[in-house]
């Protein structure tokens, strides 16, 4: 056990080493900060302005109230749901250069000499990129929360939006790893998961889509929804009112749809050539 | 301590200390009313705000800003008469100026009438965050600060090999 962790270790480091030189990290968490400080320096989410002469003076008491105790919570989203547009276009590229091009530069046949199953060349190469991509992201959205906004945010609430994040990354990137091991290039890899996920979002934001897919393919969206407090772009997006239970099947919906494609990724690795 | 972290320290302090001086516009009220006592805007930022408020017509205008309690006991009474304001600004046609927020809280700015007698005022309210924005400048400046240290090795290396090429070695 201590050895298979120790391997598992030592294969990640080596990814880091070999895939991911400086600068690499430090752009990828500057790409999301910078996303984060953009959402929290634009964010207007909330009609802040406030005017005498009401009847319902205990609704405008409650509004103000909602305004300052859910503004970091809103800015959390917002941030994340702009880091989702940027996932459509860097994961498959994360995947394309670090896994596709390893077909013809021959880093993968480098690597099946090691004593390295192909199992866990998937899990290293897709592992990678969901770590670095999905905590870049939360590094960028909590900055932008931390760093911009005065008030505290509901934890749980956080998690919630901090953990579709994650699942979407996981699943974006087992697409493209299945692009990738089919197609064995770079450009089909980075062009055919784009595509994939830019006409997965125009699905999504169509009123007919089931409300199953839409939560299933972009959890962080379904989170916006429920918490009802994300940018306006996103809430349009569902037609109909999401639940806390619905955001819970849809991320575990995700993460099964990841495993099921990474499960097939494997497959076609381990019987076909390199 | 690693180069590579050494140097992503620098790269993203840098990052930050750029980020820090990108323009925030907070929000912009257009205030039109004959009736109104107040009209307002909740501001909730880090750090300072930079205020330009221009009466649009001949009346002149107060600005009050307000902490959260008092926000809510504004809007609760109506009136400002048991509300203590953490800045004044009253009877200008024109304000622009750097306001000082005290703590990181929720702010409100009122504008009000400076008149007793009824009559249409407008006045055009924006607010933008004060730059550098103060958390993210001192993050910025930590990191660097931590990358340069961790990184001093690999900098007198550089500068050596500098002078070395100077003397001709």
């Amino acid at each position: 056990m201590g050895k298979k962790r120790w391997n598992i270790r030592a294969i990640f480091q080596y990814e880091l080493d070999s895939s991911y030189r400086f600068p690499t990290i430090a752009v990828l968490v500057s790409v999301f900060l910078i996303v984060g400080a953009f959402s929290a320096l634009t964010h207007l989410v909330w009609d802040t302005e406030i005017y005498s002469g009401t009847d319902d003076i205990s609704g405008r008491v409650n509004y103000i109230t909602d305004v300052v105790l859910n503004m970091g919570l809103s800015v959390l989203i917002t941030s994340i749901s702009n880091c989702v547009l940027l996932f459509i276009v860097l994961i498959p590229l994360l995947i394309a250069f670090n896994f596709a091009q390893g077909y013809n530069s021959g880093l993968i046949r480098t690597l099946l000499t090691y004593p390295i199953e192909r199992k866990n060349i998937i899990l290293m190469k897709a592992g990678t990129v969901v770590f670095l991509v999905a905590s870049a992201a939360s590094i960028g959205s909590i900055a932008s929360v931390l760093l911009f906004v005065p008030a505290g945010t509901q934890l749980e609430s956080m998690v919630l939006v901090l953990s579709s994040i994650w699942v979407l990354a996981l699943l974006m990137v087992s697409v493209s790893v299945l692009v990738a091991v089919i197609s064995k290039s770079p450009l089909v890899t980075s062009f055919g998961s784009m595509a994939t996920w830019f006409l997965a979002f125009i699905a999504v934001t169509h009123p007919d889509t089931p409300q199953m897919l839409k939560t299933t393919l972009f959890p962080p969206f379904a989170v916006a929804e429920y918490t009802g407090i994300g940018p306006l772009w996103v809430i349009t997006i569902f037609g109909a009112e999401i639940t806390y239970a619905d955001t819970l099947v849809g991320m575990g919906m995700a993460c099964l749809l990841a495993i099921i494609l990474l499960g097939m990724s494997y497959i076609i690795f381990k019987r076909t050539g390199v | 301590m690693n180069a590579g972290i050494s140097k992503s320290s620098i790269l993203i302090g840098v990052i930050l200390l750029l980020i820090s001086f990108a323009p925030g516009h907070i929000t912009s009220l257009d205030v039109d009313s004959e009736d109104a006592l107040y009209t307002g805007l909740l501001v909730m930022t880090n750090g300072d705000i930079l205020v330009e408020a221009i009466a649009l017509t001949n009346n002149s205008f107060s600005l009050y800003l307000l902490d959260f309690d008092s926000c809510l006991r504004l809007v609760d009474e109506e009136s400002l008469t048991n509300v203590t304001p953490i800045l004044a600004i009253e009877d200008v046609d024109r304000y622009v100026g750097i306001i000082d927020l005290p703590t990181d809280d929720a702010y409100f700015l009122v504008v009000t009438n400076s008149s007793t007698i009824p009559s249409v005022m407008r006045v055009q309210v924006t607010i933008w965050r004060a730059t550098p924005h103060p958390r993210v400048f001192a993050l910025g400046s930590i990191l660097i600060a931590i990358g340069v240290i961790f990184g001093r090795k690999q900098i007198l290396d550089i500068l050596n090999q500098i002078q070395r090429k100077r003397n001709g070695d």
